[in-house]
């Protein structure tokens, strides 16, 4: 085990240098996008509002646009054909294919077993959020995973029921717990590189992609026997089961249904909040 | 003497002049708790389901809603720049359309609501901006959603929502970019009352209008 995360490490170690060249253009032509980023991690993200409060007072004021002034540019995104592509791809597969799947999956089992199912999954993907809560420094909440993962896989049976749920006390965090190895890489102080929209898997970016390679070599199904089929099968029938949770009101449709560029509104959507996940 | 003279003025100049954003009686805080405590009681309205009220609903909550944020506001800040070279008409129009359209995406959501419950963690006042930081409380998760403020006529009035560091009018400012940029205003116009008619003939599939032709089945429930 120890032997395979250190190969995964040095893996994401190549492909963070290939794609050095990148971040460093990125960089350059996002500079004052960068500046704001580290400022916000420093937790002094009210200096630009701040600045725009003082120059305010009426309405027309040019000064007052520069509160939203990134929200152009805000990732590079020369591969803007293909990720196009992609997304309406995925976006068609999601109403077409998956959200139909969902709703007679939602009809035909009750929401319980659903819910054991979805906590099962979660549960198995303690090793991600345990070695990433390390990477980040967050030992409070490592220790909560590694509490909850014993309490559930023994009583809980595998993880099926999530018996911590409801306790407060030493199971709930101060600070969220970690969600992959995109955000320990972000928290590194690595940018997006450029924006990348994946067939199923949605949208990402270089930076992103890394720390799900990273992640998967953290996920016990990979380690699993299976060949292909049965992989994706699984992968497929876990989001399917998680869609079916959600099927009113889920963040996807809030965002794309009012939306009159589906496609800036969820690159803007996603950027946004993998920035605040690496605030976080 | 002449200290009488000039300080004391000076001083009554300071006291009337510096906060004239002292009059506003709320603070930030309490302003968005009245509003969103007022949203969920029309929204707890049985009537709120039922798609027999439906339109006397969405007038109720665009009334109530009205009174907490500043609709123009947030389409300034969501067109930017090009704003300052609109019409006052231009202006009006996009406003109206834009409330509209905001007001049908964000009305499907509501059989989503489940009584959550909402805390105040927190606000941040700058001058005449104010930021208050509230979280979602729901079953098993938990969602940060942050209010911000400005004074307009003696009152703080809300301009956007950011909820999980996503802000609604950063992602329209996103969108609209990218129209204005090549387009003129009355194309984002029409863009807006394209979705609006969409959304209004329940045709919520995966087409957009940027010539990509992709066919989903119509969705039902």
């Amino acid at each position: 085990m120890t032997a395979r995360i250190a190969v995964c490490l040095m893996v994401t170690a190549l492909l963070l240098m290939g794609g050095g060249a990148v971040f460093a253009s990125d960089t350059d032509r996002n500079g004052s996008l960068s500046v704001a980023q580290l400022t916000d991690m420093r937790g002094a993200g009210a200096a630009s509002d701040a600045k725009a409060a003082e120059a305010s007072g009426d309405y027309d004021d040019f000064d007052d646009f520069d509160e939203y002034s990134d929200a152009e540019g805000l990732v590079a995104d020369p591969f803007k054909g293909w990720n196009m592509v992609w997304f309406h791809f995925n976006d068609a597969m999601y109403h077409g294919v998956f959200k139909p799947v969902a709703t007679g999956y939602a009809w035909a089992i009750p929401a319980k077993p659903r819910q054991w199912v979805r906590n099962f999954f979660t549960n198995m993907l303690f090793p991600v959020r345990f070695v990433n809560n390390v990477f980040q420094g967050k030992f409070d909440a490592a220790y909560m995973e590694t509490s909850k993962f014993i309490a559930n896989t023994s009583w809980g049976l595998l993880g099926f029921a999530d018996v911590t749920s409801g306790m407060k006390r030493n199971w709930a965090p101060e600070r969220p717990t970690a969600d992959g190895f995109g955000q320990t890489l972000g928290k590194a102080g690595f940018g997006h590189g450029v924006y990348l929209v994946w067939p199923f898997l949605g949208p990402s970016s270089i930076r992103e992609s890394v720390g799900w390679v990273g992640d998967t070599f953290l996920d016990p199904l990979t380690y699993a026997d299976l060949n292909f089929i049965e992989y994706v099968g699984i992968r497929a029938y876990k989001n399917v089961n998680q869609l079916s949770l959600e099927l009113t009101g889920n963040e996807y449709e809030t965002l794309t249904d009012g939306a009159i560029d589906k496609y800036a509104a969820v690159r803007d959507a996603y950027i946004r909040f993998r920035a605040k996940k690496v605030r976080e | 003497m002449l200290f009488k003279r000039l300080v004391l003025p000076m001083f009554l100049v300071c006291l009337l002049a510096a906060p004239a954003h002292a009059d506003v009686s709320q603070t930030p805080t309490s302003r968005v708790k009245e509003g969103v405590d007022l949203l969920i009681s029309v929204l707890s309205d049985p009537k709120a389901e039922d798609p027999a009220h439906r339109d006397e609903m969405v007038q109720k909550l665009r009334a109530e809603a009205e009174k907490f944020i500043d609709f123009k506001l947030v389409t300034m800040y969501a067109v930017g720049r090009p704003w300052t070279t609109m019409t006052p008409q231009m202006q009006d129009d996009l406003t109206e359309a834009f409330i509209q359209l905001l007001e049908r995406s964000y009305l499907k959501q509501i059989p989503s609501y489940g009584g959550q419950d909402v805390n105040y963690t927190g606000e941040q006042v700058e001058g005449n901006r104010a930021k208050v930081f509230t979280e979602l409380v729901d079953k098993d998760k938990k969602i940060i959603v942050e209010f911000r403020l400005r004074i307009v006529q003696e009152q703080w009035m809300i301009y956007d929502v950011v909820a999980e560091g996503v802000s609604l009018v950063a992602n329209y400012r996103s969108q609209f970019s990218q129209v204005l940029n090549t387009g003129t205003p009355e194309d984002l116009l029409k863009q807006i009352r394209d979705r609006i008619e969409k959304l209004d003939s329940g045709q919520d599939d995966g087409s957009q209008g940027d010539g990509s032709q992709v066919t989903a089945e119509p969705q039902q429930g």
